[in-house]
């Protein structure tokens, strides 16, 4: 168990620490990360500060520990930062925007908005890490893209116009293979879960290409609740949905970012108010 | 140290009714699974051809065709066959291959699962192996098995069908990786298929001069170890260098 490993390093580290300044009180606050399996199957940073000071009654010198709690920060975890500075993007000789700074952190839902054409799915496609062919330069918590691409990218879910499902493999089957590439151990459970929470229920083994274009589309939206990644970004998500779907997906992205995610969106749809929604305008 | 386990007891249950209860968000860490997302690729792709038959067949009863045509539009004349057999069957070989490439990156762009090919935390080299693996099994592979009962229709000399098969199967894995860098350049554009042959059939001829040459070899009666090898180092040279190619241009054409 994860949590077990966990403790054992920090035994370990509390007896190399003993051995080094042998009972010094107070021993002092330290803190560490490191990667792991979490309970649920997901793979995340679990990070712990602790004050560290030696029990004064006890004979032989053992160890308190006082984590600050809570040890695992789930609900907020280490904080999300993706920052954009001085975007330009020009196609066929038409500058699409320029100057442009994107700030997005944990807990924000950032609608970008604008008429057809004014380059929303250039910018989600840029701030995604796909296209190169801009100017400025993109940060992921600080750090410069470049250097922290694969990190990024196991945080990112990135829903474009083409929802990538194949429409010779079953609802079941292609989100086996979205799974795996998240370097996930098959789970079956969880994507027959995930297709029960988009309403495909029943539809789990019938070929994609039978389903109607809103099954398809929820298909590709199954993944938001298959994978936990952090920052979503959503090209055109309500495409195609029906009022109920519409709803449930709205209330889906406002989960999202009470949990501490970002998520991206471009949709002509009015979301509803909410504090953490913000709107970033493109092409006036 | 109890007392310490004893707080963190208490700590570990309450962490693990938060992980079961929310919906959780995290910070992902290091990546991993790198196998288990070549595998789902491999099982995925070849899932996929095999649900479309048509186009593993298609290769394959081109190859049959353009041989049966030479007899009939040359001659049947066993000794001027069997001198041409080896380079026909390369080259009839080498077209059925190029003629399925086209489709070995388009399904996956128009349908939006290349843009989550190269979103995926893994190294898209590897992923675009995978790919071309299944491209090799299903095309290359079938062609190398097909061509020593063609070779039969072409009067080839019995001794020659097994370095037949093994030049074939070693030589068209080397077209499948070199025609996947051509394939990944033209994917985003609308009639690629021209100019996927244009840039990719320069890139084949040392491979068709030392596949044909093994087969030629065989019927000489000289030893075709010397060829076959120079096909190895081939496969060896584009199964290092390609994959980084295909990722490369896959990007610039996710780009365009």
């Amino acid at each position: 168990m994860f949590f077990h490993t966990v403790f054992v390093r920090v035994y370990l580290f509390l007896n190399t620490v003993k051995g080094f300044f042998s009972y010094r009180e107070p021993l002092g606050r330290f803190f560490f990360s490191e990667p792991g399996l979490y309970p649920d199957g997901s793979r995340q940073e679990a990070a712990a500060a602790a004050t560290l000071s030696r029990i004064p009654t006890s004979e032989q010198g053992a160890f308190r520990v006082e984590f600050d709690a809570p040890l695992f920060c789930l609900e907020r975890p280490l904080s999300l930062s993706l920052q954009a500075r001085k975007l330009a993007c020009e196609r066929d000789d038409r500058q699409l925007f320029a100057e442009l700074d994107v700030d997005i952190t944990s807990g924000e839902i950032v609608r970008v908005e604008g008429p057809n054409g004014c380059g929303k799915t250039t910018l989600l496609k840029i701030l995604s890490g796909q296209l190169s062919d801009h100017e400025g330069a993109l940060f992921w918590n600080g750090r410069p893209m470049r250097e922290v691409r694969e990190a990024f990218l196991s945080n990112l879910l990135y829903l474009g116009h083409a929802p990538g499902v194949k429409a010779g493999l079953s609802p079941l089957e292609n989100l086996a293979w979205y799974q795996a590439l998240s370097g996930e151990r098959s789970g079956e459970n969880k994507r027959l879960d995930a297709l029960e929470n988009v309403g495909l229920a029943g539809f789990e083994d019938v070929p994609a290409g039978q389903l109607s274009a809103g099954q398809q589309r929820r298909i590709a939206l199954a993944r938001l609740r298959l994978t936990p990644r952090a920052l979503w970004v959503l090209d055109e998500p309500f495409t195609a949905i029906d009022r109920d779907g519409v709803a449930a997906l709205e209330a889906t992205l406002l989960a999202h970012a009470g949990a501490g995610g970002c998520v991206i969106v471009t949709t002509h749809h009015e979301l509803g108010a909410s504090t953490r929604l913000r709107r970033l305008p493109l092409g006036q | 140290m109890d007392n310490c386990m004893g707080q963190n007891k208490a700590q570990e249950n309450r962490t693990q009714q938060g992980v079961t209860s929310t919906s959780c968000v995290g910070v992902q860490g290091a990546r991993g699974g790198l196998s288990i997302a070549l595998g789902a690729t491999l099982k995925r792709d070849l899932l996929l051809m095999l649900r479309h038959r048509g186009e593993v067949l298609n290769p394959l009863v081109f190859f049959a065709l353009v041989i049966t045509l030479f007899p009939i539009g040359i001659s049947p004349d066993p000794a001027l066959l069997t001198r041409i057999a080896p380079g026909l069957l390369w080259v009839a070989a080498l077209l059925a291959a190029l003629l399925s490439l086209d489709s070995l990156f388009r399904g996956d762009f128009d349908d939006g699962s290349l843009e989550q090919l190269l979103l995926a935390p893994q190294p898209l080299a590897a992923l675009s192996l995978a790919k071309v693996a299944v491209h090799w099994l299903l095309t290359g592979l079938p062609l190398a098995l097909m061509a020593p009962l063609l070779g039969i229709m072409l009067s080839l000399p019995a001794g020659s069908y097994a370095i037949l098969a093994l030049s074939l199967a070693l030589g068209s894995a080397s077209l499948s990786l070199i025609g996947a860098i051509g394939a990944a350049l033209t994917v985003g554009l609308a009639r690629g298929g021209v100019l996927l042959s244009l840039l990719v059939l320069p890139l084949y001829i040392p491979v068709l001069i030392f596949g044909a040459g093994a087969v030629q070899a065989a019927i000489m009666g000289d030893g075709a170890g010397a060829h076959l090898a120079i096909l190895g180092a081939l496969l060896a040279a584009s199964l290092a260098l390609a994959p980084w190619g295909i990722a490369a241009a896959l990007r610039i054409s996710i780009n365009g």
